[in-house]
C-alpha cells in the first residue's frame, strides 16, 4: 500500500468517523424544554391505507396541521396536541380528494378537525419511545399510542429554537365509525405517520 | 367489465332487494293496508336497502348525518299519511312544510359547526321550501295521473349514478334503492292489481329524494348545478300537466311520453356532465 492511498484511508475513515459522532451527537441532544408551537409549513400528517383490499398501498397527506407541544427535561411530564383540518387532505387527485372528504370516508363538514391529545410520553436516551393518548376522529375518540422518535433539535435562520419529531401508529378505521367499503375499497387497517417540526415559544 | 364482487353487491344492496322487499309488500299489503300500502312499501323497501348498504356504519342514536336518513323514512312515512288525510288544502300544505323543514332541519343539524348558524337556517329554509314544494306537485299529480312514481324513479336513479361517478359512492347508492323502491310501485301501479301510487306515497319519496340530494351537497359536495338540474326533472311533469290543463290538446299517452322526455332530459345532462368531469380529472 503506498503512502498517498495509506494518507486517503486515513483521512476517509477520519471523516466517516467525525460524521457519525456528530449524527450521534444531534441524535442524543435532548430537545430543550418549554413550550413549542406546531411549524405548520414543515409539519404534515400522513396516512397510508391497502387500496383495494390490499393490491397496493395508496397513501395521502393532510396539508393544514396545528397544535402545541410542551418538552420537559423529563419526557414523562411532557405533552403534545395536534389539530388536523380534514377537509386539508390531499390525495393528488381532486376526485379523490372529494370522496375522501365525502361521509364514504371523513365526512370533513360534519367533523371538521381530527385531534390528537397526548397523556403519557416516554422517550429514551436515543430519542425513541412512544406518545400515548385520545384521537379523535370522525367524532369518535378512542385511545392510540404513537411510536414516538425525536429527529432532532438546533437553531433556525432567525435563531429561533427548532424541534422535530416522527409519531407513526396503525389503527382500524372501523373503530372511529369509517366502516364504508373495509375491505373492498381501502382495508380497515391505517397507517398514520405524523411530521412535527415545532418552534419554541 | 367490472369485477363482479364489486358489482354484485351495488345490484343487490340498490336494486334486487329494495325492489323485491317493496313488490313483496305491495302484493301482501293491498288488502291489509289499503291505500297506505305503497307507503309502507316504499318506506320497507328503502330502509332494507338502507341497512343492506351501511348497516354496519348505522347509529340508532345518530351520529352522523345519514344515520338520521331511517328515522325521517319511518316518521316522514307516518306523516305523509296523515298529512295527505287532512281535508283543508291549506292546512295539508301547512302540514307538508311542517314536515319538509323539520326533516331539512334534521340533515342540516350535523354541519351546523361548519357552515355557522346563519347558513344552517337558510339552507334549512331552502331545502324545506324546495321539498314541500315538489310534494305539494307530485301529491297533486299522483291524484290524477299515474306518471309520479316513473318520474321520480328517473330522477332518483339518475342522481344515484351521478353521486357514485362525482362524490359519494354511499348516498348514490341509497338514491338506487329508492329509484329500484319506485319502481315496484310502479311496475304494481297497473289495472286491476294496481295498488295506486297514493299522494302520500309520492309526498314519501320526493321527501327522501329531497333527504338525500340535501345530504350529497351539504355533505359530499355534490355540486348546486347538479342538485338544480335534478329538480328541474322533478318538476318537469307537474308543470306540462299545468300547461296542458290550460290548452287541453292530443291524448294523455302523448302528454306522459312528452313527461317522460322532459323529465329525462336534464336528468341525462346531469349525468353526462358527471362522466364528463370524471373524466377530464382522469377518473380513479
Amino acid at each position: 500500500m503506498s503512502i498517498s492511498t495509506t494518507r486517503r484511508s486515513i483521512s476517509l475513515a477520519l471523516a466517516v468517523a467525525g460524521l457519525a459522532f456528530s449524527a450521534a451527537s444531534m441524535a442524543a441532544a435532548p430537545a430543550p424544554a418549554g413550550n413549542y408551537k406546531i411549524d405548520a409549513a414543515h409539519s404534515v400528517a400522513y396516512f397510508e391505507v391497502g387500496h383495494l383490499g390490499g393490491v397496493s398501498r395508496f397513501m395521502a397527506r393532510f396539508n393544514d396541521i396545528s397544535g402545541d407541544l410542551v418538552v420537559d427535561a423529563a419526557p414523562e411530564k411532557s405533552k403534545i396536541k395536534v389539530d388536523v383540518k380534514t377537509d386539508s387532505i390531499d390525495s393528488k387527485h381532486e376526485g379523490l380528494d372529494k370522496h375522501l372528504k365525502s361521509p364514504d370516508f371523513f365526512n370533513a363538514v360534519q367533523f371538521p378537525t381530527m385531534t390528537f391529545t397526548s397523556s403519557a410520553v416516554t422517550l429514551n436516551a436515543a430519542g425513541e419511545g412512544t406518545v400515548a393518548g385520545n384521537l379523535n376522529l370522525h367524532g369518535v375518540t378512542k385511545p392510540v399510542t404513537f411510536r414516538l422518535r425525536h429527529v432532532g433539535s438546533g437553531k433556525g435562520m432567525k435563531g429561533e429554537q427548532r424541534v422535530g419529531y416522527v409519531a407513526t401508529a396503525t389503527i382500524k378505521r372501523t373503530d372511529f365509525g369509517m366502516g364504508y367499503g373495509v375491505p373492498g375499497a381501502a382495508t380497515d387497517e391505517v397507517d398514520l405517520r405524523i411530521n412535527i417540526e415545532a418552534i419554541k415559544q | 367489465m367490472p369485477d363482479v364482487s364489486f358489482v354484485l353487491p351495488l345490484v343487490l344492496q340498490s336494486a334486487l332487494l329494495p325492489f323485491a322487499v317493496a313488490l313483496v309488500l305491495l302484493v301482501a299489503g293491498r288488502r291489509r293496508f289499503g291505500a297506505a300500502a305503497p307507503v309502507v312499501a316504499a318506506a320497507a323497501g328503502f330502509l332494507a336497502s338502507y341497512f343492506a348498504t351501511l348497516h354496519a356504519q348505522w347509529s340508532p342514536l345518530p351520529k352522523v348525518a345519514l344515520d338520521w336518513v331511517p328515522l325521517i323514512v319511518v316518521a316522514g312515512a307516518v306523516a305523509a299519511l296523515v298529512t295527505e288525510n287532512i281535508r283543508h288544502a291549506p292546512a295539508r300544505r301547512l302540514a307538508r312544510l311542517t314536515v319538509s323543514l323539520a326533516a331539512a332541519a334534521l340533515v342540516v343539524w350535523p354541519a351546523l359547526q361548519s357552515l355557522g348558524a346563519p347558513k344552517a337556517a337558510l339552507a334549512t329554509l331552502a331545502i324545506g321550501v324546495l321539498v314541500a314544494a315538489a310534494w305539494t306537485l307530485k301529491a297533486h299529480a299522483a291524484a290524477r295521473r299515474p306518471t309520479p312514481p316513473l318520474m321520480l324513479a328517473v330522477v332518483a336513479g339518475g342522481a344515484g349514478l351521478t353521486l357514485m361517478l362525482d362524490s359519494s359512492q354511499s348516498i348514490g347508492q341509497l338514491n338506487g334503492g329508492l329509484a329500484s323502491v319506485l319502481a315496484a310501485c310502479l311496475a304494481f301501479n297497473v289495472p286491476r292489481v294496481r295498488a295506486a301510487f297514493s299522494p302520500a306515497a309520492a309526498g314519501l319519496a320526493v321527501l327522501m329524494l329531497g333527504v338525500l340530494l340535501a345530504n350529497a351537497h351539504l355533505y359530499a359536495g355534490f355540486s348546486l348545478g347538479y342538485v338544480a338540474l335534478l329538480v328541474a326533472a322533478v318538476v318537469a311533469d307537474p308543470l306540462l300537466s299545468a300547461f296542458r290543463r290550460a290548452r287541453p290538446e292530443g291524448s294523455d299517452a302523448a302528454g306522459w311520453a312528452t313527461a317522460a322526455v322532459l323529465t329525462a332530459i336534464p336528468v341525462v345532462v346531469t349525468i353526462g356532465l358527471a362522466v364528463k368531469a370524471a373524466q377530464d380529472s382522469g377518473g380513479y
